[in-house]
């Protein structure tokens, strides 16, 4: 019985925003020239046996912000805006270099490596997730310390 | 049946040791394989010469040709409005000046693809934030496809979203020798701990 209950008390303490099951983790911000755009990465689970839908990412960092996909086909990649990003029930959906990736557009202010750049997550039904995000070096997910 | 066996035996004795011999040989191939026929990269055999051709480098320099002369060089197509991709190549780079070494007779050059946005000195900024001897080189449409032409690299412009573009590119990295022949092509995902090994068999040939 106890098992049972647990859970039902951890949710009682869990932040509002995590009402629905939502999580990221291992968010970062590839740091970029200046002038450049930029890409954040992170990996969405969603614990809810409802598939949730990404629609938008808000954040006062960057001017303009758009969910992307990258296509690699017969050796050529293109990226494309998405309307939405679905992280199915029960499930994760991983955004890293060369596939899906949140655009950053326009930096408000300069930023480097070590900074943090805090991410609002907007999902379908008016769910939000507030992510911070580390500003990386590295090209690849990978810490390189 | 013991009858059989006897009558038999030498026969089947032989048939399994040619079936085994041949398991093994088999077997040998197919673990060999991967070392003996490297998949990460296509070697051009012969080298494809490069044509004459006219960018303007970063500098405000001409980077024809001759350029190439006298040095290895990693030459990847892409653009600086590029979020994902073109960064990824270039941390690429990155790793691969670190393990081939910062000394080795090597240059990196990005040519882009996207002469209206860059120019020469916003490419200069781009490449020296990966590392200050990176090269990055441009030309308007015309005189790109010289180059991207004989290489079969592909771009296009995609559609505009309130001022904002993106190029689809082709994503191979092209390693082109100290003669100014094109001798390999990396294709994506591109592996930097892979391409110094295939660098490394490349240059001794």
């Amino acid at each position: 019985m106890k098992h049972r209950l647990l859970p039902a008390l951890l949710a009682l303490f869990a932040p509002l925003a995590l009402a629905q099951g939502l999580q990221a983790r291992d968010a970062w911000v590839r740091a970029n020239p200046p002038g450049a755009p930029t890409a954040a990465y992170m990996t969405i689970a969603n614990a809810s046996p409802r598939p949730a839908r990404l629609v938008r990412v808000e954040t006062d960092a960057f001017k303009r912000v758009e969910i992307h996909t990258t296509v690699h086909e017969k050796g050529v990649m293109s990226m494309r805006p998405i309307e939405a990003l679905e992280v199915p029930a029960k499930g994760e959906v991983a955004l890293a270099p060369g596939g899906l990736h949140i655009m950053l557009y326009g930096a408000t202010r300069p930023y480097q490596a070590g900074d943090a750049v805090m991410l609002e997550l907007h999902f379908e039904g008016g769910e939000r997730l507030r992510v911070s995000a580390e500003v990386r070096a590295a090209g690849s997910g990978h810490h390189h310390h | 049946m013991a009858g059989m066996t006897k009558r038999f035996g030498p026969a089947l004795w032989l048939l399994l040791t040619v079936l085994v011999i041949a398991a093994g040989v088999g077997v040998n191939q197919w673990r060999s394989a991967p070392t003996s026929a490297p998949t990460d990269y296509h070697a051009y055999e012969p080298p494809l010469p490069l044509p004459e051709f006219m960018l303007t480098d970063h500098a405000g320099k001409l980077f024809d040709r001759s350029r190439f002369v006298g040095q290895w060089s990693f030459v990847f197509f892409g653009y600086t409005h590029c979020p994902d991709v073109c960064p990824a190549a270039m941390t690429v780079f990155q790793q691969l000046q670190r393990q081939i070494g910062p000394d080795a007779p090597v240059q990196y050059v990005l040519v882009s693809v996207d002469p209206e946005r860059d120019t020469p000195a916003h490419l200069g900024t781009y490449v020296k934030h990966f590392n200050p001897a990176f090269l990055g080189a441009t030309a308007p449409h015309a005189e790109l496809a010289r180059l991207t032409g004989p290489l079969g690299v592909y771009y296009a412009r995609g559609p505009e979203r309130d001022g904002l573009y993106e190029v689809e590119h082709s994503s191979a990295i092209f390693l082109v020798g100290p003669d100014a022949r094109v001798r390999a092509v990396f294709t994506a995902p591109q592996d930097a701990t892979k391409m110094a090994a295939g660098f490394a068999r490349l240059r001794k040939t």
